[in-house]
C-alpha cells in the first residue's frame, strides 16, 4: 500500500504532481514579490549607534547660524534653504541635543546652548505664566513649541545640573495648564487676541507633548502636575482619536515617552489596565509601521510596491515609540518589541547620509550626518533620529 | 497566534466536503496515510518556521498577514466555484502520495500557516490542528455524502468560515507588538 511511486503508471499522476508544485512555486513566488518583502532592519551595535549620534550632533552644530537658528528645511541637491523657520522643531531638536548631551555625548551641549539662548528671546511671560511666542508677532502661540521647550529644559537641568531654571520650568508649565480642557483636551493653540486657548483647536501630537512635559516636570518639581498630566493622560488613552476624529488612531510617540515617565513616577504605579491597554495599542500601530517602513528600500520596485521611504523624522518617532514603550511593565518583556525597536535603528543607522555619500551633494558638509529623503532634510528628521538612537543605545545597555 | 484561529483556517481550507472527489483512491488506507504524513509535514514546516522566516528576512507577523491573506482568496474560492470535477481514480501503489498527500493533504496555502507559528505553543497548535483538520478530510472521503449539492453547500459554508478565521489570522498579524 504504501509503496514507491511508479510514474509509469500514467500520465494523470505526473500532470497532478506537476500541477501541485506549480501551485507551490506560484504561491509561494507570489507571496514573496507581493507581501513578504524583507524587512532590513540592519545591523545594530553599540559603534554604529554612537557614530551616527555624533554624526547628527555634528550636522546640528555644522548648520548652526550664529543667532542660534537652524537651517530649518534644506535641499541637499540644491544646496538651498528654504528659508522657512518655527519654534516647534527648533525647540525639538534644541531637546535632542539636551538629550545626547545628557548621554555623554559633550559636543552637544555648546550647540544646544546656543539653540536655547535663541529660543529665549522668544519667551513671552503673562498672567503668571511664560510660553514661547509665535515669530511671527499677532499669530497664535503653539502649544507644541513651548511643550518641547520645557523639555528642553528638563533635559538641560539634568546636564547642568543647575536649578537656576525651576521658576520658568514652573511658569512654563503653568502656560500648558492654562490650555487644558476639563475633560483633559489640549487646544493646539492659545490667542493672544482673546488671552484664551483657542477652543476646539487640536493636533495629532500637541497633546501627547504637553503630557509628556508634565509628566516630566512633575518628576523633577511635583506638585500641581499631577492630577492634570493624569488627566490628559486618560483623555488620549480613551478618548482623544474620537473626540478629535482622528482615523486611523494617532500612533502617537510623544504619549508613549508620557506613559514611560508615568512607568517612573514614585509611589503607586499609575499606569493601570487601561493606560497599559493604551500603551499597548501604541505598540502595536508602531510596529506595524516599522514592519512595513523597513521593507521600503528606495528602489523602482519598491516604490511601486511599497511607496516610498518614510522621512527621518518619521522613522525615528517610531523607533521613540517603541523603545520608550518598553519602560512599560506590561510590556517590558516583550522580544517583539525590542526587536521592532531595534528595528527602527537599523533603518535609521542605514538611512544616515555617510561622509562618503555626501560626497555627491553640492555642500557636503550640510549633508553628511542627515537624513535625506528626495534630496530634502529638515531639522525635525535629525531630532527625531537622534533622539530614537539615543533611546535605543539606552536600551541596549539593559537587558 | 489565536490557537482557534489556525484550527479554524485548517479545517476551513482543508475543506472535506471539496477535497473528497479529488481524493481519487480506492483505498482508505491510503487516505489515512497521506493525511498522517501531511499532518507530520505540516509539524516539521511549523519547527522550521521560525528559520524560515529568519532566513527570509520576514517577521513572524507578516508571514500571518501573508497567510491571512492567501486564505481569504481560499476561503472565498470555496464560496463561489463550484465542486472540483472528480478526476480518474488512480489505483496504485504510490497514491498515498499523488494524488492523496499531494495535492490534496499538503497544500501550500496551509504551509504557509504553519511557517508562520511560533517558535513555542505555535508548533503543537499547528499539529493539533492539522491532525483534526485532516483527520475530518479522511473521515467524509470514508462516510461522505454522494449528494454534490449538499457537498457543495458545505463545502461553500467551511469556505466562508476560513474567509472569517484567515481574517482573524491577518489582523492578528496586522496588529501584533
Amino acid at each position: 500500500m504504501l509503496g514507491g511511486v511508479r510514474w509509469a503508471r500514467g500520465t494523470s499522476r505526473r500532470r497532478r504532481a506537476g500541477a501541485a508544485l506549480l501551485a507551490w512555486v506560484l504561491t509561494f513566488g507570489a507571496m514573496r514579490a507581493v507581501v513578504l518583502h524583507p524587512e532590513r532592519c540592519g545591523t545594530v551595535t553599540t559603534d554604529r549607534l554612537d557614530g551616527a549620534i555624533d554624526e547628527a550632533v555634528a550636522w546640528a552644530g555644522r548648520t548652526l547660524r550664529s543667532d542660534g537658528t537652524w537651517i530649518y528645511r534644506y535641499n541637499a541637491e540644491t544646496d538651498t534653504d528654504a528659508g522657512i523657520y518655527e519654534l516647534v522643531r527648533h525647540s525639538g531638536l534644541t531637546m535632542a541635543l539636551y538629550q545626547a548631551a545628557a548621554a555623554g555625548h559633550p559636543d552637544a551641549r555648546a550647540i544646544a546652548e546656543q539653540a536655547d539662548a535663541y529660543a529665549r528671546t522668544n519667551l513671552v511671560a503673562r498672567d503668571q505664566w511664560q510660553a514661547l511666542a509665535p515669530l511671527v508677532p499677532g499669530e497664535r502661540y503653539d502649544i507644541g513649541a513651548t511643550s518641547l521647550f520645557l523639555n528642553a529644559l528638563l533635559y538641560r537641568r539634568t546636564v547642568t545640573t543647575s536649578t537656576a531654571d525651576d521658576a520658568l520650568l514652573t511658569d512654563l508649565g503653568r502656560f500648558l495648564l492654562t490650555n487644558i480642557a476639563p475633560s483633559g483636551a489640549v487646544a493646539a493653540y492659545w490667542d493672544p487676541g482673546t488671552g484664551a486657548p483657542v477652543v476646539g483647536s487640536s493636533s495629532p501630537f500637541s497633546t501627547g507633548e504637553a503630557l509628556w512635559a508634565l509628566t516630566r516636570l512633575e518628576r523633577v518639581l511635583p506638585g500641581e502636575w499631577r492630577e492634570p498630566a493624569l488627566r490628559v493622560a486618560r483623555y488620549i488613552a480613551t478618548t482623544r482619536d474620537e473626540a478629535e476624529d482622528r482615523f486611523p488612531d494617532v500612533a502617537d510617540h510623544w504619549a508613549a515617552y508620557a506613559l514611560a515617565e508615568l512607568a517612573h513616577w514614585p509611589g503607586t504605579s499609575v499606569l493601570d489596565e487601561e493606560l497599559a491597554d493604551y500603551a499597548r495599542h501604541v505598540g502595536e500601530l508602531e510596529s506595524l509601521s516599522i514592519r512595513y517602513e523597513s521593507q521600503r528600500t528606495g528602489s523602482t520596485f519598491s516604490r511601486l510596491a511599497r511607496g516610498q521611504i518614510a522621512l527621518g523624522a518619521g522613522v525615528g518617532a517610531l523607533t521613540e515609540a517603541l523603545a520608550s514603550l518598553r519602560s512599560v511593565p506590561a510590556l517590558s518583556a516583550s522580544d517583539s518589541l525590542r526587536d521592532r525597536a531595534l528595528c527602527g535603528a537599523g533603518v535609521l543607522l542605514d538611512r544616515q547620509t555617510t561622509a562618503t555619500e555626501a560626497e555627491r551633494y553640492p555642500n557636503p558638509e550640510r549633508a553628511r550626518g542627515a537624513w535625506i529623503r528626495e534630496g530634502e532634510t529638515q531639522i525635525d528628521d535629525q531630532q527625531h533620529a537622534m533622539s530614537a538612537l539615543l533611546l535605543i543605545r539606552d536600551l541596549q545597555a539593559t537587558p | 497566534m489565536t490557537a482557534w484561529a489556525v484550527l479554524l483556517v485548517f479545517a476551513g481550507a482543508a475543506n472535506p466536503f471539496r477535497r473528497r472527489r479529488c481524493l481519487s483512491v480506492p483505498d482508505g488506507r491510503q487516505v489515512i496515510a497521506g493525511a498522517a504524513v501531511a499532518v507530520a509535514a505540516y509539524g516539521a514546516l511549523a519547527v522550521a518556521g521560525a528559520s524560515l522566516r529568519d532566513a527570509l528576512d520576514v517577521s513572524t507577523p507578516n508571514m500571518r498577514v501573508a497567510a491571512g491573506l492567501l486564505l481569504v482568496v481560499v476561503g472565498l474560492h470555496a464560496v463561489v466555484a463550484p465542486l472540483p470535477a472528480a478526476p480518474a481514480t488512480i489505483d496504485a501503489r504510490g497514491g498515498w502520495l499523488v494524488p492523496v498527500l499531494v495535492p490534496v493533504m499538503l497544500r501550500p496555502d496551509l504551509a504557509l500557516v504553519a511557517f508562520a507559528a511560533d517558535r513555542t505553543s505555535g508548533v503543537a497548535t499547528v499539529a493539533l490542528s492539522a491532525s483534526v483538520a485532516l483527520a475530518a478530510v479522511a473521515a467524509w472521503w470514508h462516510v461522505g455524502t454522494r449528494t454534490p449539492a449538499a457537498e457543495r453547500w458545505l463545502g461553500a459554508a467551511l469556505g466562508a468560515l476560513t474567509v472569517v478565521a484567515a481574517v482573524r489570522l491577518l489582523l492578528d498579524g496586522v496588529f501584533a507588538l
